[in-house]
């Protein structure tokens, strides 16, 4: 895993941002650009550049599903791993991000410990 | 209201041969007259009384049909309640939390700060030469102590802090269940407002269309879940539950 991808972090709340900026650069990951909705990502997604994606499901303007499925559509932006951090825990809304093509799914409130063990995770199924 | 409708052309027609029936002195022609009259007046005053039943059975059957009050008193109200006392318990651990944390980190910044001045001391001393061999050969072991301590509390305070940031991820869960509630709040306005239309109804006030329902749009969030009101079925309780689940669906 290459500490320094570019990962980007899409969250409504600025508070969040922070919190999840923070924890990646505690796990060694310092090259992060923060995004307000799904809206505002897909310019960033689009000028390129980004490895990975983190990004809440429930937010105004474009939601985090619709960012992910628009990920996956897109052929440039497909093959990125995609991580969704959310307060949503439906079952049927985590089997829709699963369908889409989700790489991994943390609840929110989450511990720095669960988002380490996600990330490993992800990566060690792309690496290997 | 009813003197309006009745007085019409063919009433206005049979007043005027009434009169001229009277100046001519034909009796039965005006019994006949009035008698026509006032059965004219009695079938506009029923049709008027019909009208005004079926406009108050109107207002009470939408009155019943708008179940969106229904549901706002016996169900959204009580789970914003149950919401708002989640926003206080989680706000609460937040602090509870914070507080904890620095509560054992400032100890921490004491201990360095307080090796860090009797060191700077015994430092000054050694470069100007005021120490003897025997006086260096302690400061250097107190050195190392003091170092590996230090080492040791920045750790811990890293963790504390690390901690103290975690803590404040209950931001976006309460705020999502105050804008949650704050929509509520619009909802019961709108649904008063409906209401107050649809018994003016009567009155002559043009009435409300009456569906209203915020409905659940399909694609809406159930945001975050918050015990007690989470509907137990359909709701995974954890990130335990999400990966099992997720693990079932071949992640």
């Amino acid at each position: 895993m290459n500490k320094d991808m570019k990962i980007l972090i899409v969250d409504d709340f600025s508070t969040m941002r922070r919190i999840i900026k923070n924890l990646l650069r505690d796990l060694g990951f310092t090259n992060t650009v923060e995004a307000d909705d799904g809206l505002t990502a897909l310019p960033i997604l689009d000028a390129g550049g980004i490895d990975f994606l983190v990004t809440d499901w429930n937010m105004p303007g474009m939601q985090g599903i619709d960012l992910l499925k628009h990920v996956r559509a897109d052929n440039k932006l497909s093959k990125m791993p995609v991580l969704m951090v959310t307060a949503e825990q439906k079952r049927e809304q985590i089997i829709e991000a699963a369908q889409a093509g989700v790489n991994g799914y943390i609840v929110k409130p989450f511990t720095a410990a669960t988002l380490k063990e996600k990330i490993d995770k992800i990566f060690e199924r792309i690496d290997g | 209201m009813v003197d309006d409708v009745v007085i019409d052309e063919v009433f206005i027609n049979r007043a005027r041969d009434l009169v001229v029936s009277a100046e001519q002195g034909d009796d039965e022609q005006v019994k006949k007259i009035l008698d026509e009259l006032s059965a004219m007046k009695e079938t506009s005053l029923f049709q008027e009384l019909g009208k005004l039943t079926r406009e108050i059975h109107d207002t009470f059957k939408d009155f019943r049909s708008d179940s969106r009050i229904n549901e706002l008193a016996e169900s959204d109200i009580p789970d914003a309640r149950e919401r708002l006392h989640y926003v206080i318990t989680m706000t609460q651990q937040a602090a509870d939390t914070t507080m904890s944390q620095v509560e054992c980190a400032i100890p921490l910044c004491e201990n360095i700060t307080q090796g860090t001045t009797e060191l700077l001391d015994d430092w000054d001393r050694f470069t100007q030469r005021k120490m003897a061999v025997q006086e260096f050969r302690q400061l250097s072991k107190t050195l190392k102590d003091f170092l590996l301590s230090a080492n040791k509390d920045s750790k811990s305070l890293m963790n504390n802090l690390n901690e103290v940031l975690l803590a404040q991820s209950y931001q976006d869960i309460t705020g999502q269940i105050i804008y949650r509630v704050i929509n509520l709040v619009e909802d019961v306005e709108k649904s008063l407002v409906n209401l107050i239309k649809l018994s003016s109804k009567h009155l002559g006030v043009e009435a409300a269309t009456g569906k209203n329902s915020k409905q659940k749009d399909k694609g809406s969030l159930d945001g975050p879940v918050v015990p007690g009101v989470a509907d137990e079925k359909e709701t995974l309780s954890g990130q335990d539950e999400v990966d099992d689940l997720l693990s079932s669906l071949g992640f």
